[in-house]
């Protein structure tokens, strides 16, 4: 077990990404150093050139505006350079980490589902987390911000004390006001403001889910307007939260700059030593607004971020147990349905048929691991199918299931799922028996063909074939046939019963098989009727 | 069917951003006047100068949370719009009764309301991006008009950077885009995979694949990113150069020290406004920057509600006249992805109670709602008499009670009369009580006026299903279509019920899908689905 929380897997992620991490602090302290200074000394340099240029010729000619002015410049290239590197450095940093901690994630959320700890495989589950992953982008990128944040303030209240002791303070106060009020108010206001918000986005979804239940009765006494404007009311409530979440965040978003204003005006009223030093001081505190403004910017982020740590919690959270790896013998099968009791030997061939909704499909999946509902007693040699568990289960049992399950990438991806070192001969040699070789051969790819989401550039008949094609490669002792010919036309179907036969003929394979159609069943020597309901 | 999106009727909020600029100007000029006061030496007036200030940036706060709250106000209208042509259409949709509404939930909730930051805050600073700089530089030519030209001119400059920024960064995200496309999406689809990667034992192969693809995308997305961040490092690079030009032209300027001749001779407070100001010229193009991430999802989220539309229903075929019965011969439902209902044929006729059999999940719901038009008939036909009809077309002559019944704000009688807008009172009440509401509004002083609330609406699950009933017995319509009338009812209630729907029956024909044995038996006929 190597359970471990989710920050300790960040930290792990992130750790070979230091030095670009500290680069992009360095370059946030730099931006904020910049802006600030940039703004300061031209301040000063102005005032000043104004004093000298009124007390007459010969001063002006006498101050010294080389060097002022192309320090001025150069903070200007180094403002740039610094904002260009720390964006660039962080999201570095942020891209490497987070592709680490996808792949363990990965890993953890294969370990939840194989248990049955957790549910992800709905589609919405994977996106859910695949969202929440990059919300966590944002920590990442914006830890500089916040550096920077400090690093502007230091700069401020440093100027603002060259012209004495209570602009600095006033400056300290209203720039460090500033920081602990937004996350004050982020802390106390957001939360609960973005809680209502998610609850009337369910609502809604609700509301929604309900109608849509009974579009039936909507359909024929005509209420689409009026169903439609009902649900508008709700969802004007969801508007509202979020209306009243995102005016509470433009306030806080707000009071970095009005800090800073404030900062501004006090230091320009309590300086000390002259008009030029008070102009630098002045906008010193005015250009640290856009400093603290990142800052603010990271704590408004902070609760959805956290939110969306916590929700990746669970899936982290999941310890990874070595599977049992021990290979039992090819065991008997005993189904036991409506009182009959079948005992299948290994390389049987059984045809399951009853109506539809009976539980066939459901006793392959059963047998393969996936799912724990079938109606029917099973044995799998001498244990009930329940206390199998998944990693043994599917050492014994290859599925081609009803709906062909493929995953997005090529072909060869699709077929390599089946079992780890498969030679190129058996690749083809499955695709033959599957009645698929012919038509991958036409491919502009061949096997490296991208064939989409769930096999999407395939037709219904093709990525059939693709699914019996890897069950065949993953040579198990049992094979799971849900349908195989589903959506072929007869010539195709006979050739594939034809292949099946000469490929279990070969392998001796067992083989379980539901079909609606007749030819498919001329493969199997034995029968189970599963009855109704 | 199209789906408009509308865009009109947000100019407020752009306006309020135009202000902001406005309201930069004021705290430049008290800042300014501010200084002046200082280098007079003047013990008051700098006190004054500071309240000025304080009062111009707590304008200028107001004003900014102001444009954003009228952002998110004009993205809601916008939003409801989009909902007013996508509920309808969702509403009507041909999907399967088994299936989850999650994906068209999401698209109609999480998608709509990620057009706010798009339509609330994008668009709104994009449009102010085209005018605040200008008005920028026509408060800065009030103080200096060459520090204004020198402004407007680093334009010049700016433009071409973009331009060849923006072309390096298409061309750098052209190149890569097939391969990020496919291998963005990777992680998500091995997690929804990831039965099939377990069933077959792959998960650690799939474990070293997904860490290959997941690097590269961080290679190739930082790739492109090198080259996107030129853009927003342009803004940054003219928007730093621009302020130092400025403060550099007007040091020099009132030094007198300038090597050529300029029409403007400038003072203190002038200078230090248009220096104040400088910043601000390329602020609103800053903000437009910042507001990229808001785009990408708002145009994200606008063509899959564009694709949502695309994919929407045809509007209800032509009506056919009333019918009183219904036949289906060899009819085959088909979803697409495998998962088909049928065939089958059945017939129900006026005088007849037909119960619809099978087991859970064999598509008896399915084949209700293929009559009605939500589910799509892809063989055999539907006909009453010897006349064809379309799915849909007979829906005014049938009356509906389904496993869910709509509930929509109002009283009791205002819901009966859902089925029969214009049915007077006494027709009402005798709907209620042939449905047996009798007990329910004996119990309720308001009776037929008791107020439901269609969330947490105080009916129980069988006063429901006896609402839709009454509706039903309302609509005085010849077929009647009933899906588990008798479900997660107690005994008598059913048995009331069934004795209804006997009585009903000689009059009706009526086609109920059904589990209940009691229900069946009262059957005139029964038809199994397999």
């Amino acid at each position: 077990m190597n359970a471990a929380g989710l920050s300790a897997l960040l930290t792990a992620s992130a750790a070979p990404w230091r030095r670009t991490r500290r680069l992009a602090l360095l370059s946030g302290i730099l931006v904020a150093v910049a802006t600030i200074a940039l703004l300061a000394l031209s301040g000063w340099f102005i005032t000043a050139a104004a004093i000298a240029g009124t007390a007459g010729p010969t001063m002006a000619r006498g101050f010294n505006y080389l060097v002022p002015a192309a320090t001025i410049r150069l903070l200007a290239i180094l403002r740039t350079a610094g904002r260009y590197f720390e964006r660039l450095l962080s999201h570095r940093a942020a891209l490497g980490t987070l592709a680490s901690l996808r792949t363990t994630l990965f890993g953890r959320a294969a370990a939840a589902e194989a248990s049955g700890r957790l549910r992800l495989s709905g589609g919405e589950g994977a996106s859910l987390l695949g969202r929440n992953v990059d919300q966590l982008e944002d920590r990442v990128i914006r830890a500089p911000q916040i550096a920077g944040a400090f690093a502007g303030l230091s700069v401020a209240v440093f100027l603002a004390a060259v012209t004495g002791v209570i602009p600095a303070l006033g400056v300290m106060l209203c720039l460090v006001g500033a920081c602990v009020m937004t996350s004050w108010l982020v802390r106390r206001m957001l939360p609960d403001l973005a809680r209502r918000e998610a609850a009337a986005s369910v609502d809604l979804k609700v509301a929604l889910a309900e109608y849509a239940a009974a579009a039936g009765e909507i359909a024929v006494y005509d209420l689409i307007a009026r169903v439609s404007s009902e649900l508008e009311h709700v969802a004007a409530r969801h508007d509202d939260a979020q209306f009243r979440l995102a005016r509470a965040e433009a306030a806080i978003a707000t009071i970095p700059t009005a800090a800073a204003g404030i900062a501004g005006a006090l230091a320009l009223a309590t300086a000390h030593g002259g008009a030029a030093l008070a102009a630098m001081a002045a906008l010193a505190a005015v250009a640290a607004g856009e400093s603290i403004a990142g800052y603010a910017r990271a704590q408004i982020r902070a609760p959805s971020v956290d939110e969306a740590s916590a929700r990746l919690e669970m899936v982290a959270a999941v310890g990874v147990s070595d599977p049992v790896l021990a290979l039992p013998a090819v065991p008997s099968l005993t189904i036991i349905t409506s009182g009959e009791t079948h005992r299948l030997m290994p390389g049987a061939r059984v045809a399951i048929v009853g109506p539809s909704g009976c539980g066939k499909t459901r006793l392959l999946a059963t047998l393969a691991g996936l799912r724990a509902d079938a109606p029917q007693e099973i044995v799998v040699g001498e244990h009930a199918v329940a206390e199998m568990g998944l990693y043994r289960l599917r050492q014994q049992f290859a599925l081609v299931p009803q709906d062909p399950m493929l995953i997005a990438g090529t072909i060869l991806d699709n077929l390599r799922l089946a079992r780890a070192g498969i030679g190129e001969n058996e690749i083809w040699e499955a695709l033959s028996t599957a009645c698929l070789d012919q038509e991958v051969r036409a491919l502009p790819d061949r096997l490296d063909q991208w064939i989409g989401e769930d096999g999407a550039q395939l037709s219904g008949g093709q990525r059939k074939r693709l699914a019996v094609a890897r069950g065949l490669l993953a040579a198990r002792p049992w094979l799971l046939l849900d349908e195989p010919s589903e959506g072929l036309d007869a010539g195709t179907e006979a050739r594939l019963v034809a292949g099946l036969r000469g490929w279990l003929d070969r392998s001796g394979q067992g083989v379980l098989l539901v079909s609606h159609r007749l030819a498919p069943l001329a493969l199997c020597n034995e029968v189970i009727r599963l009855g109704e309901g | 069917m199209t789906l408009t999106i509308p865009r009109r009727g947000a100019f407020a909020p752009s306006l309020w951003w135009i202000f902001d600029a406005a309201a930069a100007a004021l705290f430049a000029a008290a800042l300014a006047l501010s200084l002046k006061a200082v280098l007079a030496g003047y013990t008051y007036w700098p006190v004054v100068g500071a309240a000025a200030m304080i009062a111009a940036v707590l304008i200028r706060s107001a004003v900014q949370a102001r444009a954003e709250v009228a952002g998110v106000t004009a993205a809601n209208r916008a939003k409801s719009q989009v909902r007013a042509a996508l509920f309808p259409q969702l509403l009507r949709s041909r999907r399967s009764a088994r299936r989850l509404l999650g994906e068209e939930l999401a698209v109609a909730v999480d998608q709509v309301s990620a057009l706010t930051g798009y339509y609330g805050r994008f668009e709104p600073i994009k449009r102010a991006a085209a005018i605040a700089p200008l008005v920028i530089a026509a408060l800065v030519a009030l103080a200096s008009p060459v520090s204004a030209a020198i402004l407007i001119m680093t334009l010049i400059p700016f433009a071409l950077g973009m331009a060849l920024a923006g072309g390096a960064a298409r061309r750098a995200a052209d190149a890569q885009v097939a391969a990020l496309a496919r291998l963005s999406g990777l992680f998500v689809d091995r997690v929804r995979s990831l039965p099939i990667i377990l069933a077959f034992g792959a998960e650690d192969r799939v474990t070293r694949q997904v860490e290959t693809a997941t690097g590269e995308v961080a290679d190739r997305t930082y790739a492109v990113l090198k080259i996107a961040f030129l853009s927003s490092g342009t803004i940054e690079f003219f928007s730093a150069i621009s302020v130092a030009l400025v403060a550099v032209y007007c040091g020099f300027n009132l030094l007198g020290l300038l090597p050529f001749p300029v029409p403007e001779h400038l003072d203190l407070p002038r200078a230090f406004f248009a220096l104040a100001l400088a910043p601000e010229f390329y602020l609103p193009l800053r903000r437009l920057a910042a507001a990229y991430h808001e785009k990408q999802l708002g145009e994200a989220a606008e063509a899959v509600i564009r694709a949502r539309a695309v994919q929407a229903p045809p509007e209800p075929a032509r009506r056919v006249g009333p019918i009183d019965a219904i036949e289906i011969e060899d009819g085959v439902i088909d979803y697409g992805a495998g998962r088909k209902v049928g065939p089958f044929s059945l017939s129900v006729a006026c005088g007849e109670l037909v119960a619809l059999t099978g087991p859970t999940g064999s598509g008896k719901s399915s084949l209700l709602q293929m009559i009605v038009g939500l589910a799509p008939l892809s063989e055999g036909g539907l006909s009453a008499g010897r006349e064809a009809f379309l799915p849909g077309a007979a829906n005014a002559s049938i009356g509906w009670a389904g496993q869910h019944v709509v509930l929509l704000p109002g009283t009791i009688a205002d819901n009966i009369a859902l089925a029969h807008p214009n049915e007077d009172r006494a027709a009402i009440e005798g709907a209620a009580h042939r449905a047996g509401l009798g007990a329910l509004l004996a119990t309720r002083p308001a009776g037929l006026d008791t107020w439901i609330d269609p969330r947490g609406a105080g009916l129980s699950g069988g006063e429901r299903r006896r609402l839709a009933l009454a509706r039903v017995l309302l609509s005085r319509r010849p077929v009647l279509l009933l899906d588990e009338p008798t479900a997660d009812l107690d005994g008598a209630t059913a048995a009331s019920i069934v004795a209804l729907l006997q009585t009903l029956s000689t009059s009706h024909a009526i086609l109920a899908a059904t589990h209940d044995p009691v229900l069946i038996a009262a059957a005139t006929r029964t038809v199994a689905i397999a």
